[in-house]
């Protein structure tokens, strides 16, 4: 697993294109989406899916925004310990994974890669495989859903280190657009 | 309060249109749909839903990247609840529903509305668009309002729709309509 210390230890900032494909418990597509994908350690990332509609989740280390223009609505909560099972956040923190999570590797050479599983048992995924070139570079992740579902991330043109605006983590709703705070009242 | 543009209800013409749509509608026996629901309380997901035609169904809603799965898969016996929590059998869903999610409301209700019919049950109020298709309908507490539809083979379905009672406003926004099972014309 040094590839992912490598990811840990080397790669501060990462921007990439993502393709997620959803499979039903079957194995059948149900459908693409594509997007952007922006992360600062720690904690910090921009999921903005673009096509075929627009989706957006930026976390700036407090809180996580996620807006949905077609529904007209943001919602917006605090990072805390959420942040710890979404498997984007995965990759920004990347740090302690092993608290949280059995690793073992699969495949090999070129194709080696992780499978997590979490030690919790009411966590949002049955098991993450994770992709990475020995460089530490995440190429793909497939996140295995209760419902035996599987969401594969293919990343692509993916830029290690580059210099990110600061701006790329802030959200501001926009107007006329409905913002429901999912943090537990009081 | 019809929307601008909408017939006086009791213009034959789109009556006419409506007995039309209605009887075709009626032929619907199970259908496929892929879209995105949100409940107005922050709860949000890609929705798969699978109705057959011996009206077994699955539900499912899928929040982004799959995380917070849950599965309502209906048969003549009830219905199962599925998530991360492990799954049980229910014989009142909506009272799982209105633990789980904090609202509920007939499935019976939603899949008529769902495909641009009225549930049964008395109405109170129907009003009908230049084509003959439901523009709003109040019945059981509930005011759904229907924004575009789309055209799937001879039929026309629901895109996006809005359903709203005295806690709950509901948005549905259907992406793909699939698999329509009709019966076949008398």
């Amino acid at each position: 697993a040094d590839a992912l210390q490598r990811f840990v230890d080397e790669v501060r900032t990462f921007t990439a294109h993502f393709e997620q494909i959803q499979y039903d418990e079957d194995g059948g597509e149900l459908g693409r989406r594509s997007g952007r994908f922006s992360l600062a350690r720690p904690g910090r990332f921009d999921w903005h899916y673009e096509q075929p509609y627009e989706q957006r989740m930026v976390c700036d280390g407090e809180r996580i925004w996620n807006y949905e223009p077609d529904l007209a609505q943001v919602t917006v909560r605090t990072a805390g310990d959420i942040l710890r099972d979404t498997p984007v956040a995965l990759l920004a923190e990347g740090a302690n994974l092993a608290e949280r999570f059995e690793v073992e590797p699969i495949g090999e050479g070129r194709d080696s890669g992780l499978r997590l599983r979490p030690k919790t048992d009411d966590a949002d995924f049955r098991q993450i495989e994770l992709w990475l070139e020995s460089s530490g570079t995440p190429t793909r992740m497939r996140l295995h859903d209760p419902l035996g579902g599987i969401s594969e991330i293919r990343f692509s043109d993916v830029v290690r280190n580059p210099k990110i605006d600061a701006g790329v983590f802030r959200f501001r709703p926009p107007a006329g657009v409905e913002v429901v705070n999912l943090d537990p009242a009081g | 309060c019809a929307p601008p543009g909408a017939p006086p209800r009791d213009d034959p013409n789109a009556r006419l249109q409506w007995n039309q749509h209605r009887e075709a509608l009626a032929r619907v026996l199970g259908f496929s749909l892929q879209g995105r629901l949100s409940d107005g309380f922050g709860r949000s997901g890609e929705l798969l839903w699978r109705q057959r035609a011996d009206d077994s169904f699955t539900l499912q809603l899928r929040g982004p990247l799959g995380a917070g799965a849950v599965a309502i898969d209906g048969d003549a016996d009830g219905v199962i609840v599925r998530s991360k929590d492990g799954e049980h059998r229910t014989d009142d869903p909506q009272g799982w529903m209105q633990a789980a999610l904090g609202w509920t409301l007939p499935l019976a209700d939603l899949r008529a509305w769902t495909l641009g019919l009225p549930a049964d049950g008395a109405i109170d109020r129907l009003v009908l668009d230049a084509e003959g298709r439901i523009a709003s309908l109040e019945q059981h507490g509930w005011t759904v309002h229907y924004d575009s539809y789309q055209t799937v083979g001879a039929l026309a379905l629901p895109r996006r729709l809005e359903a709203r009672s005295a806690e709950v406003h509901l948005r549905l926004l259907i992406d793909r309509w699939a698999a329509l099972d009709l019966a076949a014309a008398s």
